[in-house]
């Protein structure tokens, strides 16, 4: 796991690098699945983006 | 009366009673959406505020106003204007810790470099449309709200700059969390609003290209000249197409499909919009014996069955209606040449052309990315007189409120400048601010009671947070629920945000009764401040606006003669329908029949503007004779002069019209360049007052 960052002396937490880091992977993969056609099948759109977040999200922090 | 008489006349009366109320009361099915909101706001506003304790952020409450600025019903705008709020306050913060830096101990020219970045950020808004610019304006005024706190101990505008960006994401996220998870798949705004623009524009055209019902006929009589109910089903109209240029922005925010197809919605509803132009009274109508009109009707009857689910077979029969027409264009051409007729006919088809055209880019999905590449640029009309007008307004605005503190030394100065300064930013765009200011103001005014009770009758009263939230709502739900209403949104969004301000919570609470009171008198300072800003410095002018947009509408259509770069015909038409839109907002407080006039001259100058576009395009590819070539390159040297003399302009254009028209054989081409000098004198002819560089809006009645 990271240890905490510092940028221009402000201590941000782990937590907060790997959130902005989930972010742009979210987004790509979001931008994937509706050129798939997949999320035309999703029945509540912002629930499954949320919790597609949170397990790419966990899944950084699992791996580094 | 008996006893049993009486319990059966005490029955009836219940029942009645209840029947009154019954019907007196609005139905759940009318109530449901605004109940369901509010709920939902006020959950936001307690995650909102609990994790703000929880994190023991500076400044809990800027989390709940973050909350209430950012709600709202549809998501689409709710994380459009949560991105730009969250845009604005990283620029915001970070100038005002620049700014800090710079200017810590330097006051006056703090607050000369603040009250200039008030001014660009004011211009920058008024140039910008939807929440974008509510993202410039919150970028400027987020730098007196981070240094308010700072001003003391300038060393402390670095936390306060993160703290207020931590309120703000945390107010956002919760609001975001909180709607996108509660919200129900409902049909789409965006479909709803595409087909019932298509089908009301396409009955108001057909219905207005075809001859009249007998008994019902109307001449042109000149500008103003229409049945009212035309008038009426205009501006409905108008407002629509406009209305849906902001629907597809906050569909997009919310939908990627949609967002992959909004380039092509926008130039649908700017194609709708441009056929909409043709609403005037000098759009030549067919006679009552025309062949052509059983066409029309068929195709207003298609649009009126055109659907989002199967477009295809509607816009078939669309196309192949046009292609008819087209047909007749060239018999029309071929046989006795009737110059009106043909100009009649060339108008219908053009109108179908671009009906089908707009309805193909609003409803069919899956445009491709080739067909994007193709389309050209919509531009966006920028209003620099107005936003150099509002930027000067904002930052006298500031640079007055910073020297009445620094004068005065008043300790609540700062709370002064924190209010004053975003509500002048907030109304600088708004179309009528004077007024805006006074709901504004009234709201906030209507928050220092609401407050005071609160803090010194709830607060004290409660312990732990469900009892907080609990006295929150209370004071909140009037203003969370009247937050939408046409007639008291404003005031309602006064209120909630100004009433959240002024409640200083804190975890623990403190009470600090004289704190509390000079707050709420700068409060009250800066409200009737607020008012004297709108009414007294750089007020609006409808009149000078209203000239100005006539004179811009009639130079652009004389830019037209002038040989040089050919724009393209939609691109021209959607910049040029965007200031007509304007202009009636200017002569919205004036008279309505002056209004109607000059807004039939602006659509007649648009007709115009298109048919110089299209002649220059013919003159491009026909091979003419050189003497009807000369006559009808002259015509494009009359429309380069036109707003010196319209009148002559509008006769040299007429004779070449009756020049080429009198041909003894004349070639297909020929007669289309005659019938649209002809349409083009006539034109000129009738809006010659509003095209000419004299023109003054007040004079047209």
């Amino acid at each position: 796991m990271l240890a905490e960052a510092h940028f221009a002396g402000v201590l941000f937490a782990p937590i907060v690098l790997y959130g902005i880091a989930a972010l742009p992977i979210t987004l790509v993969l979001c931008a994937l699945l509706w050129r798939s056609g997949f999320m035309r099948l999703v029945w509540h759109l912002p629930l499954f983006e949320l919790s597609l977040y949170l397990c790419i999200l966990s899944l950084l922090v699992l791996l580094f | 009366m008996t006893a049993r008489s009486r319990s059966s006349d005490a029955f009836p009366a219940s029942a009645r009673l209840w029947q009154v109320a019954a019907t007196a009361l609005p139905s759940w099915r009318t109530l449901s959406p605004t109940v369901l909101y509010c709920a939902r706001t006020l959950l936001a506003v307690a995650i909102a505020l609990y994790v703000a304790f929880w994190l023991q952020l500076q400044s809990p409450s800027s989390a709940a106003i973050t909350v209430l600025i950012v709600a709202n019903p549809v998501n689409g705008a709710l994380l459009s204007k949560s991105i730009w709020r969250l845009f604005g306050t990283i620029v915001g913060a970070a100038t005002a810790v620049l700014l800090m830096a710079a200017f810590g101990q330097t006051p006056l020219l703090f607050f000369i470099s603040f009250s200039l970045l008030i001014g660009a950020a004011c211009i920058v808004s008024t140039l910008l449309r939807y929440f974008q610019a509510y993202g410039a304006v919150l970028a400027g005024y987020t730098i007196i709200i981070v240094c308010a706190p700072a001003f003391a101990d300038p060393e402390n505008v670095f936390p306060s700059a993160v703290s207020r960006l931590a309120a703000v994401s945390v107010g956002i996220a919760s609001a975001t969390l909180v709607f996108l998870l509660t919200s129900i798949r409902s049909p789409s705004r965006l479909s709803d609003a595409t087909l019932s623009l298509v089908r009301s524009a396409g009955a108001a055209l057909g219905g207005y290209v075809l001859p009249p019902a007998t008994g019902s006929a109307w001449r042109q009589t000149g500008p103003g000249s229409l049945p009212p109910d035309i008038y009426d089903a205009r501006g409905q109209l108008l407002s629509q197409a406009n209305a849906l240029g902001e629907i597809i922005e906050y569909a997009a925010a919310d939908s990627y499909a949609v967002a992959e197809r909004a380039d092509a919605l926008r130039h649908g509803a700017a194609g709708m919009m441009g056929a909409l132009s043709s609403l005037h009274p000098f759009y030549p109508r067919l006679g009552p014996d025309d062949r052509v009109a059983g066409e029309i009707q068929n195709a207003i009857q298609a649009l009126q069955e055109i659907s989002a689910a199967d477009p295809g077979p509607v816009l078939e029969r669309l196309a192949e209606i046009r292609d008819h027409l087209r047909d007749r264009l060239d018999e029309t051409q071929l046989a006795l040449p009737d110059l009106t007729r043909l100009a009649a006919i060339r108008r219908v088809h053009d109108l179908l052309s671009r009906l089908h055209q707009a309805a193909a880019c609003l409803i069919v999905p899956g445009r491709s990315r080739r067909a994007r590449r193709t389309r050209p640029r919509l531009r966006q009309f920028l209003d620099w007189p107005t936003a150099l007008r509002n930027g000067a307004r904002g930052a006298i605005v500031t640079m007055l409120a910073c020297l009445f503190w620094y004068v005065t030394q008043w300790p609540s100065g700062p709370t002064l400048l924190a209010y004053l300064v975003p509500a002048a930013c907030l109304l600088a765009s708004n179309p009528s601010a004077s007024q805006a200011s006074v709901a504004f103001a009234t709201g906030t005014l209507l928050a220092v009671p609401s407050s005071y009770l609160c803090e010194t009758l709830l607060l004290p009263q409660i312990s732990g947070f469900p009892l907080l939230i609990g006295a929150f709502a209370i004071c909140l739900l009037p203003g969370i629920w009247l937050q939408f209403s046409p007639r008291h949104g404003l005031r309602a969004f006064g209120y909630v945000v100004f009433f959240s301000a002024m409640i200083t919570i804190r975890n623990p609470v403190s009470f600090d009764d004289p704190a509390l009171i000079n707050g709420w008198l700068a409060y009250l300072v800066g409200a009737a401040s607020l008012v004297a800003v709108f009414h007294a410095l750089l007020p609006a002018d409808p009149a000078r606006d209203s000239n100005r947009l006539s004179h811009a509408l009639a130079r652009a259509v004389q830019r037209l003669g002038h040989a040089g770069h050919l724009p393209d015909v939609t691109v021209w038409e959607y910049l040029r329908m965007q200031q007509v839109l304007r202009l009636i907002q200017r002569m919205q407080p004036m008279d309505a029949s002056l209004g109607q006039r000059v807004i039939d001259c602006a659509l007649m100058s648009i007709e115009l503007g298109r048919d110089v576009l299209r002649l220059r395009v013919l003159l491009a590819g026909a091979v003419l004779e050189p003497p009807e070539r000369d006559a009808a390159r002259d015509c494009l040297r009359a429309i380069s002069r036109l707003r010196r003399d319209p009148a002559a302009a509008g006769a040299r254009i007429a004779a070449a019209a009756t020049l080429l028209g009198a041909h003894p054989v004349p070639p297909p081409v020929l007669l289309h360049i005659a019938a649209l000098l002809q349409e083009m004198a006539v034109l000129i002819n009738e809006s010659a007052g509003f095209l000419g560089k004299d023109f003054e809006v007040l004079d047209a009645g």
